[in-house]
């Protein structure tokens, strides 16, 4: 039962994930850390003060880990710790990576299937939402499994677009696994469990979503896929991060660009200009990620024509698309009456070529 | 001896006939006063003997009773001075009364040296004493005009009780006041702004015309600045002119107010309210110790602006539920339940998240995604449910605000030529019922004035499912369709009224949690 033990020492507070492993290796298991009753054994651990140490020594009582462990059991929530042959290998390469994670799902990591990573901001545009759902499909349509931080706008719109399509996906947490945040994604929790896909997190149940934990689980999503796409970024988004833990991990790092005057869109341009790999489709990401992912791609996956438009409503999208982006601007440009000009933008928006978000209209 | 004189009370915005009965009788002196009378009344004798000494009268040696009948109703307020002055006059026989005061309703404060004051509410005391049979009205001249709104009775206004007095014995007859208001109706409607004030904006412009056309509640989302109030402030400027029987039961509103001004008795113009935002839910709707009329009633017949509706208190917006949904206001007292009439059209305005500039082309956001959620999911649902027009007021830019060479934008009365022809459609639609507008049609209406052909169902049906609808934003939709319909004298639903009215839909993802 080592894991009982591994529980007790992720609760210690001041105990990083890198002192962890370093307690582990120096005394064998995490059993053996629990029963050393010798402060100078862990005084020689490279890291660890005398503070730190007295508190460990003080806290050795294991009620709050065989709690967890009964709620685990109970509520059919896995558990696989680093030292395991089921952790993901991918993961394990990384520095920092954690020492246990908890899951739900009935796959076990299954390390040969590709995974890519779909992250963006949580305030986001219709634009970047398309995009994300677009690209999500292609991918999980492939049989790439799509991971994403389960959090609101591209997560959800990826994890969303993923299960649409019958693919799998994956959703890190920034909380415990018994949490649901934000509540708006609770139907999108059930969804990937029913379909087969896998909720993770290193946060003990019960964990609150604090906004420290969220830059602290994207080196996981960065660190179980092959590569990140970035779809939409500010220029302080926790996506960044996660680009940058990729660039750490040794992952490819996609973005997608965007309008130069939305300021969702700078962090992406920025990090084209850093060098990330520029991409407008998950076909991008495929070929660009031809060894993994080879001869995956189908044939078909072309952008359904769109029926044929008639006068009035072609002249209408071909000015939303030429960047007039309000119905009184539409209506200026074409100098019809606003009644006429929202009638035909409704239609438009029912057949799926255009989307309005208050008040602003884009082509999709 | 015994007279009897005529008053009226208040009661929300109808009127209840008090009978004033005065009997003068021994030597003893003493004063009593019975029929929860409260204090404003009870005080009237101090007047009254102020006012009797310094106009040549005496309060008279003797028990003097004063009955207010019913008795089972609250007085309150001084309008009841003048009716008991006379009385106790009359029965002290210090006067001898040729006219009949059976016919007289008889209203007025007295201030200490004789003179009248004008009292709250006279027009709903005088149009309810005309229909009890009351023929001659005597009151205060300050409020003789509003009393002369009233047909059917004679209308005498006194400067003050020596002129009232003189008048009943017939010593001086007062000229009996003549309603100069009908003359006026004809200058209706007459505002300093019009919506071609406004530059732009011709897609809010539409909505408001569709929602001045069936009167549908509407809802503005916009930056600070992007006009929202400026907007709003014209809107009252397409409305059609009120109707007599209207205007008289918006008077009678603000006469229970004390609201009135003096030279203009009549309200002419649709009320147009904007209280701000702290407000309490009892200001808003009514209420008070003694029940008073709130924002919700004054602007009935007329325009409810809430500005910043997200800023509003909770409670508060939750009490417009009940007036929006049956066109009044119930406040109940121990005493009595009372009715405040408040047949409004909403009118709402807010910012799309705490600082204002969410997707503003020249402004950044601030919020947060979530901060942003949570300021559109301060309205409940209930409350949306009841809002047919939700609309964006983007900002215009530079160059539209000053271009001088375009035409200039419609006049206010020319966007209201076409809502008269959908509001004569309206009329005729539901002349055999008690309704006025599409917005306020039944599901089986919708079914009966709302049919859809082939094409027309089909775009519904998509349009179903690419939204998301549920049945309630179907019918929604389908009832301002009706309206843009009857804005473009079609007797038909055609799929460009249906397409136009999809756009006004609420985006109710937006406000879901």
């Amino acid at each position: 039962m080592d894991i009982l033990y591994l529980i007790w020492l992720c609760l210690q507070k001041n105990l990083a994930t890198i002192r962890i492993g370093r307690l582990i290796d120096y005394f064998g298991s995490a059993m053996n850390v629990y029963e050393n009753d010798n402060l100078s054994e862990y005084l020689s651990i490279d890291g660890i003060g005398l503070e730190t140490a007295k508190a460990i020594m003080q806290s050795k009582n294991l009620d709050e880990a065989n709690r967890i462990l009964e709620f685990t059991q109970k509520n059919d929530i896995g558990l696989v710790s680093f030292w395991s042959k089921a952790y993901p290998k991918k993961l394990r390469q990384v520095y920092g990576a954690p020492p246990m994670l908890y899951y739900k799902g009935d796959n076990i990591f299954r390390d040969e299937v590709p995974s890519i990573a779909i992250v963006g901001s949580r305030k986001c545009t219709p634009y970047g939402l398309s995009l994300a759902s677009a690209i999500s499909e292609e991918l999980s349509s492939c049989g790439i499994n799509v991971v994403s931080g389960l959090a609101k706008g591209i997560d959800a719109a990826a994890h969303r677009a993923a299960l649409r399509s019958g693919g799998i996906t994956t959703g890190v947490l920034g909380c415990g696994i018994d949490v649901v945040y934000p509540t708006g994604n609770r139907e999108i929790y059930t969804q990937i469990r029913e379909s087969g896909g896998m909720i993770l997190t290193e946060f003990s149940p019960g964990t609150a979503a604090v906004s420290t934990n969220f830059p602290q689980r994207n080196r996981i999503i960065s660190g179980i896929c092959d590569g990140v796409v970035v779809v939409e970024a500010a220029r302080s988004s926790g996506s960044l991060i996660t680009a940058h833990y990729a660039l750490e991990q040794g992952r490819d790092v996609y973005a997608v660009p965007g309008n130069v005057n939305s300021s969702q869109s700078e962090g992406t341009n920025d990090l084209i200009r850093q060098g990330a790999r520029l991409i407008t489709s998950g076909k991008d990401v495929i070929e660009d990620m031809y060894d993994i992912l080879r001869g995956m791609y189908p044939a078909k996956q072309e952008k359904n024509a769109h029926r044929e438009l008639d006068k009035d409503e072609s002249a209408v999208y071909n000015a939303i698309s030429l960047g007039n982006d309000t119905l009184n601007s539409v209506s200026k440009y074409l100098n019809k009456p606003v009644g006429s000009v929202s009638g035909i933008i409704s239609v438009l928006e029912i057949d799926g070529l255009i989307s309005v978000d208050m008040g602003k209209l884009f082509v999709v | 001896m015994l007279c009897k004189t005529y008053s009226s009370a208040l009661f929300g915005i109808d009127s209840t006939i008090i009978t004033i009965e005065t009997d003068v009788q021994g030597t003893m002196n003493a004063f009593y006063m019975v029929g929860l009378a409260d204090m404003a009344v009870k005080e009237s004798r101090e007047r009254i003997g102020s006012a009797y000494q310094n106009n040549g009268f005496y309060f008279p040696r003797g028990k003097v009773l004063v009955n207010l009948a019913p008795a089972d109703i609250k007085k309150e307020g001084a309008a009841f001075d003048l009716p008991i002055a006379v009385a106790i006059l009359t029965a002290s026989m210090q006067i001898n009364v040729r006219e009949d005061l059976s016919e007289y309703l008889i209203l007025g404060e007295l201030s200490l040296d004789g003179k009248l004051k004008g009292v709250r509410g006279v027009l709903p005391m005088v149009s309810s004493a005309v229909r009890m049979g009351f023929k001659k009205i005597l009151l205060p001249k300050i409020n003789a005009k509003e009393a002369a709104l009233v047909d059917g009775c004679e209308v005498y206004g006194a400067e003050d009780i020596k002129q009232a007095v003189n008048h009943l014995t017939g010593i001086e007859r007062i000229e009996p006041q003549r309603d100069e208001s009908s003359i006026r109706m004809e200058y209706y409607n007459r505002y300093d702004v019009d919506m071609s004030d406004v530059k732009g904006q011709e897609s809010v412009k539409r909505a408001m015309e569709i929602a001045a056309a069936g009167s549908h509640n509407m809802l503005m989302i916009g930056p600070p600045g992007s006009g929202k109030s400026m907007l709003a402030k014209r809107f009252p400027t397409i409305l059609p002119p009120m109707t007599k029987a209207e205007s008289l039961e918006v008077t009678k509103i603000y006469s229970v107010c004390g609201m009135l001004s003096d030279d203009t008795p009549l309200v002419q113009t649709r009320p147009f309210r904007s209280p701000h935002h702290s407000i309490s839910s009892a200001a808003l709707v009514g209420g008070g110790r003694i029940p008073r009329p709130g924002e919700a009633s004054l602007s009935h017949c007329g325009v409810l602006f809430l500005d910043e509706f997200a800023e509003f208190s909770k409670s508060s917006i939750e009490v417009l539920r009940q007036p929006i949904e049956d066109k009044k206001v119930n406040i109940s007292r121990v005493q009595a339940m009372i009715t405040y009439p408040s047949s409004f059209m909403l009118l709402a305005s807010m910012n799309p998240c705490p600082c204002g500039y969410y997707n503003d082309p020249n402004n950044t956001c601030k919020c947060s995604q979530s901060a942003v959620d949570r300021y559109m999911q301060k309205l409940s649902g209930p409350i949306l449910d009841r809002i047919d027009i939700f609309t964006h007021v983007t900002v215009e830019s530079y160059e539209k605000l000053t271009s001088r060479d375009e035409e200039k934008p419609e006049s206010s009365r020319d966007i209201r030529e076409r809502i008269d022809v959908a509001r004569d459609r309206q009329l005729h639609r539901f002349k055999d019922t008690n309704q006025h507008f599409n917005s306020q049609l039944s599901v089986t209406q919708i079914d009966e004035f709302c049919f859809l052909g082939e094409r027309e169902e089909k775009l519904m049906k998509a349009a179903f499912q690419k939204f998301n609808m549920s049945a309630r934003s179907y019918h929604r939709v389908l009832k301002l369709a009706r309206t843009i319909a009857d804005l473009d004298d079609s007797e038909r639903l055609d799929v460009r009224h249906l397409s136009e009215a999809l756009q006004y839909r609420s985006f109710e993802q937006r406000f879901k949690i």
